[in-house]
């Protein structure tokens, strides 16, 4: 028995010392989500015996800080996770390292096989090259209650046929009428870091607008401080003048607690508030303000880094991870949204009859990604600054106004992201 | 006068081993003077550097020798003059005049006119009929400076006061006095974060207990949305700075209290001083030392204000808590643009130092 464990041992021993560990730097994130993904770093390593992959996982709200610190250092991981807005800025800095950039190029690390069944917004491109690949996203929704539609004998939105806005002002009007629930909207608009501009954007661009022209990346002027987004504006001002939404409100849980009508935030609440209320649980599509209902789209994904001495291997784990049936496990697992059709249909809740089908689909299609330039992170600060100036009541276009000239400086200043 | 130490101390001051020379003295200073050159000197250096540039924190590009541009740019400040043409009765839109050409926003006649590019409006005024506006290329920066000296002015008067006012309180011991000084020593080691989280749900227009305790009190009062309103704002976080830090300046008077000595308040009341004047005649100038130490640290701590600005209203509504060491770090570290961060600093630094210097030399103006 002691000769087997110390034989046992001594083929541990050397399986280590053989293999050689590839580092990778992830979010902390929800304990099932922690757990699916251990599971599958431990599955490749199993497999993969002469490569260990070695998680890290770092706090949320500390890791841009840390990628930042990293790259100074030169000391990244082989492979980093990324939000997926921030891929175009990593590959501009030289930080990351294309996965595939044409059918002829001799440094491809995946073939196209490894993602040509992913959707858009789990593929981070860049000056046309692939850098980043995500298994998963999350999607906008409008929560509310079936009993309270069915009360006020309102129309229930489908994603062919969203509300469009002037419909949603009259539901918010008549909730408020009704005097049944305290808050009426909630939008986060204390909401920091990406929040803004991922749940704002959407809507904007329903509106007519953008953050910034989408060919050369150089002009907002006309974008950001066009007669949609300015509309926007003045459709929020008017929202909170009216008392039909807060700037912020102490109170926790409130969608559970029957004082909130109608919540616009992530699926990722759909957990919490199915188990709360059950049945009566609408998940709608966002508003029309024009163009159709938009969610905006891209999550975390990964890249391999600029200075990482086994780009293949961690290409190769990188590939292994966007595998339908991996992206149907980590998605069964974490409850998020698969970024490929064959991975949906696995999966209860995201197939053809799945509950979430809905939620799938207008990840699938109605996506607007945020502009893929260098200048993104700078556009998304200017922006949420802007949102939070127009929330506390200054001047709509005064503020777009700054914002835009804020981002074409900060272009200006960056030479152009050349 | 030679100091005339008792036997057995004497004994011990001349054993302890130590060699007095001076020689001696560089080698124990050392460590300390390697620490500060390799944390202090070099940092400035680097960033004084570094301010000539246009280094980014990550970028391809290598950077660049650019003179004083970066000052140039944060402290350039130009005033224009307009003409009104609104006076014509049908047109609602204010309309006016720059070099011959009519413009309807402020922002078409900068973007328009080359020499203004970068340039946006800080304030304007009216003299005689003629419209003013200062123009800055670096508005923010400007209104983050105000905002700053605001803050000093507000809080190192509130500061100062209510420390001398807790200290003259608790200087006699009596039953309780103990735990009254830990009460108002708490917040000083509580974690900032902490204080201004809490501080943050205190403040709250509607359900916030500051306004509800005022509205208790007084029936008739409007509720203040104190953070979202840029009149309030700044001086919401003027008062729980004030409330947080009030405990060490509390604590650095009572020992300068404890440093006056007795006889004069005997002798003062001996000659039938009132209170007051006793106050005003023993306590004061014995204090004086002690005054002007408490002032000027606070001023210094007050001149880095960040935490509560990051936490609580990152620079809102409306700018109106924008400082300048978090504009720096906005700038510097979120926004990249390190050698303009640096640029920021090194300028506050010069401010602060001549700041510091000024105020010493007002406040001790005789011996």
């Amino acid at each position: 028995m002691l000769r087997k464990v110390c034989l046992v041992v001594f083929f541990v021993f050397c399986t280590q010392v053989r293999s050689e560990t590839i580092q990778l730097w992830r979010t902390l994130s929800a304990a099932d989500e922690m757990r699916t993904f251990t599971q599958q770093v431990e599955r490749f390593n199993l497999a993969n015996p002469q490569y260990q992959v070695s998680v890290q996982a770092i706090p949320h709200g500390a890791y841009a800080e840390s990628v930042i610190g990293g790259a100074l250092a030169q000391d990244l991981p082989c492979i980093l996770a990324v939000d997926q807005p921030n891929v175009a800025n990593y590959a501009w800095s030289g930080l990351i390292q294309p996965l595939y950039t044409d059918t002829h190029s001799a440094s491809n690390l995946i073939s196209p096989l490894d993602f040509n069944h992913v959707n858009a917004n789990g593929i981070g491109k860049y000056n046309g090259k692939v850098y980043s690949l995500g298994p998963f996203d999350i999607a906008l929704a409008l929560f509310t209650r079936r009993s309270l539609l069915n009360s006020l004998d309102f129309r229930i939105p489908t994603l062919a046929q969203p509300w469009s806005v002037d419909e949603f002002n009259m539901l918010l009007e008549k909730i408020k009428q009704q005097g049944q629930f305290k808050y009426i909207l909630d939008m986060n608009l204390a909401g920091v870091g990406e929040w803004p501009a991922y749940g704002f954007l959407p809507m904007i661009v329903s509106a007519g607008g953008d953050f910034i022209e989408r060919s050369t990346y150089r002009q907002a002027e006309g974008f950001l401080n066009s007669k949609g987004a300015v509309q926007w504006g003045h459709w929020l001002q008017n929202l909170l003048d009216n008392e039909l939404t807060q700037l912020s409100n102490l109170e926790h849980g409130q969608f559970e607690k029957g004082l909130l009508a109608i919540h616009y935030t992530g699926s990722w609440m759909v957990d919490r508030y199915q188990k709360a209320i059950g049945d009566d649980l609408l998940i709608l599509p966002p508003v029309d303000f024009g163009s159709g209902a938009y969610i905006g789209g891209g999550s975390w994904h990964y890249t391999v880094t600029r200075n990482c001495p086994q780009p293949k291997q961690a290409a190769k784990f990188i590939a292994y991870l966007m595998t339908n049936n991996e992206i149907a496990f980590f998605n069964r697992g974490s409850g998020f949204i698969p970024t490929s059709a064959e991975a949906a249909n696995q999966l209860a809740l995201y197939s053809e009859q799945g509950a979430l089908r809905k939620l799938y689909l207008t990840s699938e299609r109605n996506v607007v990604l945020r502009p893929a330039t260098p200048a993104y992170p700078a556009i998304s600060a200017i922006f949420s600054q802007a949102v939070r100036r127009i929330a506390q009541g200054a001047d709509v276009t005064e503020s777009l106004d700054r914002a835009v000239d804020e981002i074409e400086l900060n272009i200006l200043d960056n030479r152009g992201y050349r | 006068m030679p100091i005339k130490l008792a036997k057995d101390s004497e004994y011990q001051f001349n054993y302890t081993g130590m060699q007095q020379g001076k020689s001696y003295a560089r080698l124990m200073l050392l460590p300390a003077a390697l620490l500060l050159f390799l944390f202090l000197c070099l940092p400035l250096v680097v960033s004084v550097g570094v301010s000539l540039t246009d280094e980014r924190l990550l970028s391809p590009n290598s950077a660049h020798f650019v003179g004083l541009e970066n000052y140039k740019r944060l402290l350039a400040v130009k005033v224009i003059e307009l003409k009104r043409a609104n006076n014509l009765k049908e047109q609602t839109e204010d309309m006016f005049i720059y070099q011959h050409k009519r413009y309807r926003k402020l922002r078409e006649l900068v973007r328009d006119n080359a020499e203004l590019f970068g340039y946006s409006e800080l304030t304007q005024f009216n003299v005689f009929g003629h419209t003013r506006v200062v123009l800055a290329r670096d508005v923010l920066f400007i209104r983050s400076f105000i905002n700053t000296c605001k803050f000093v002015a507000m809080v190192v008067p509130m500061q100062v006061v209510l420390a001398l006012l807790l200290a003259l309180a608790l200087r006699r011991n009596f039953t309780g006095s103990g735990v009254l000084k830990v009460v108002f020593f708490t917040p000083v080691v509580t974690s900032m974060v902490v204080v201004c989280v809490v501080w943050t749900l205190m403040l709250h227009q509607q359900e916030g207990l500051i306004n509800q305790a005022i509205k208790y009190i007084w029936p008739a009062y409007v509720q203040i949305d104190w953070l979202n309103d840029p009149q309030w704002s700044l001086f919401a976080i003027a008062c729980l700075s004030a409330w947080q830090g009030v405990g060490v300046q509390m604590l650095i008077i009572l020992a300068g209290l404890q440093a006056i000595p007795n006889t004069l308040y005997e002798a003062a009341s001996l000659d039938g001083a009132s209170p007051w004047s006793q106050f005003r005649h023993v306590t004061l100038p014995g204090l004086r030392h002690t005054l002007i130490f408490v002032v000027l640290s606070t001023t210094i701590f007050a001149f880095a204000l960040f935490v509560q600005v990051d936490v609580m209203t990152q620079g809102g509504p409306q700018d109106s808590t924008s400082t300048v060491l978090f504009y720096a770090i906005e700038k510097g570290f979120r926004q990249q643009q390190i050698a303009y961060g640096s640029t920021v600093c090194i300028l506050y630094f010069v401010v602060i130092l001549a700041l510091s210097l000024l105020q010493k030399k007002l406040l001790s103006y005789d011996k």
